[in-house]
C-alpha cells in the first residue's frame, strides 16, 4: 500500500523534476516516487557496505539488507576493497592453514 | 590415513571455482558444505555466474559433499545469525574442519567459537608449499584475485611471504 507524504521541495530540485517529467512524458509524481525509490536503494546499500566494514554483519545479511543477492552483494563489496581482510588477518591465516592442512 | 578437512563458505567457494582449485583441493582433502550454502550456489547458477555451475557439477559428483549441520538452532539463538551462516559455522565446529571463508564477520564468530580458518590466499600459499603450484602460477592466480577486486593488502602480504622463501 502507498502512502501520500506531503514534502517541500527546494526550487532547483522541484525545476529539474518539472524537466524530466516532461522529456519522460510522465507525471511529476511518478518522477519523484522513481527518484526516492533508487535513492533509498542506494542508500540500503552504502548502511549494508558500512556495517559490513564495521564488523558488525555478515556478507549475507549485507544481501539482506541491501536487497541483492549473495553474489550481488559480494560484488559490491569487491568494488569497495572489502573482500578479504587485513595483512594481520591474513598472516594468522596462513598460520592456520599450514597448521592445520600443511 | 583419515583425509584433513575444509568447510567451504560460499565466498571462498566462489573464488577457489573461479580460480580451477576445487579439484586440486578435492584430490587432498574432503571438502565439504552444507545445504543452505548448496541453496545459495544454485541461486547464483540461476543469476548465470559459471562458477556456481562448476560447483554444482563437483557437488554432484560428490566431491563437494553436502552434510547437514545439527547445532545450526543453537549457533542462530547465541549469535543471532542466519541460517546459512550458521549452518557452515556449525558443521565446522562439529567436523573440526578448518572453514574457508572470506566472510569477515563469519570469522570473527568463528574465533570466538575456536574454528580454525582460511580463506582463498592461505590455500593458494598452501598449494606453493605442497607443490602443487610453482611461485609463478601462485602469483598469476593472486593477480586474478586483483583483477576481482580482493583486498590488495592481503594479495600483497602472500606475495612478500612467497617472495621472500
Amino acid at each position: 500500500m502507498s502512502e501520500a507524504t506531503f514534502v517541500r521541495l527546494l526550487d532547483e530540485d522541484s525545476k529539474f523534476i518539472e524537466t524530466l517529467s516532461k522529456q519522460k512524458k510522465t507525471t511529476k509524481s511518478a518522477i519523484i516516487k522513481e527518484l526516492v525509490h533508487k535513492s533509498i536503494k542506494k542508500e540500503k546499500l552504502e548502511s549494508a557496505l558500512d556495517r559490513y566494514a564495521d564488523g558488525e554483519i555478515t556478507i549475507r545479511e549485507g544481501a539482506t539488507l541491501s536487497d541483492l543477492s549473495y553474489r550481488q552483494f559480494l560484488n559490491e563489496l569487491g568494488k569497495k576493497g572489502l573482500l578479504g581482510g587485513t595483512a594481520a588477518d591474513q598472516d594468522e591465516m596462513i598460520k592456520e592453514t599450514l597448521d592445520y592442512l600443511g | 590415513m583419515v583425509k584433513r578437512g575444509i568447510v567451504l563458505d560460499n565466498s571462498s567457494s566462489v573464488f577457489l571455482a573461479k580460480l580451477g582449485l576445487i579439484k586440486t583441493l578435492a584430490d587432498m582433502f574432503s571438502l565439504i558444505t552444507t545445504e543452505d550454502i548448496k541453496k545459495e550456489t544454485e541461486e547464483g547458477a540461476k543469476e548465470g555466474y559459471r562458477d556456481a555451475n562448476i560447483r554444482i557439477s563437483f557437488m554432484q559428483e560428490g566431491k563437494i559433499k553436502v552434510q547437514k549441520a545439527e547445532s545450526v538452532s543453537n549457533i542462530i539463538k547465541e549469535h543471532q545469525l542466519n541460517k546459512a551462516d550458521a549452518s557452515i559455522l556449525s558443521l565446522a565446529q562439529e567436523t573440526g574442519y578448518i572453514l574457508a571463508t572470506e566472510d569477515r564477520q563469519v570469522r570473527h564468530i568463528s574465533k570466538l567459537l575456536k574454528i580454525k580458518n582460511t580463506n582463498t590466499v592461505a590455500l593458494i600459499y598452501l598449494l606453493y608449499k605442497r607443490k602443487k603450484l610453482s611461485k609463478e602460477q601462485s602469483f598469476a592466480l593472486l593477480d586474478l584475485l586483483d583483477k576481482w577486486s580482493y583486498n590488495k593488502e592481503m594479495l600483497l602480504k602472500a606475495k612478500q611471504v612467497m617472495q621472500n622463501e
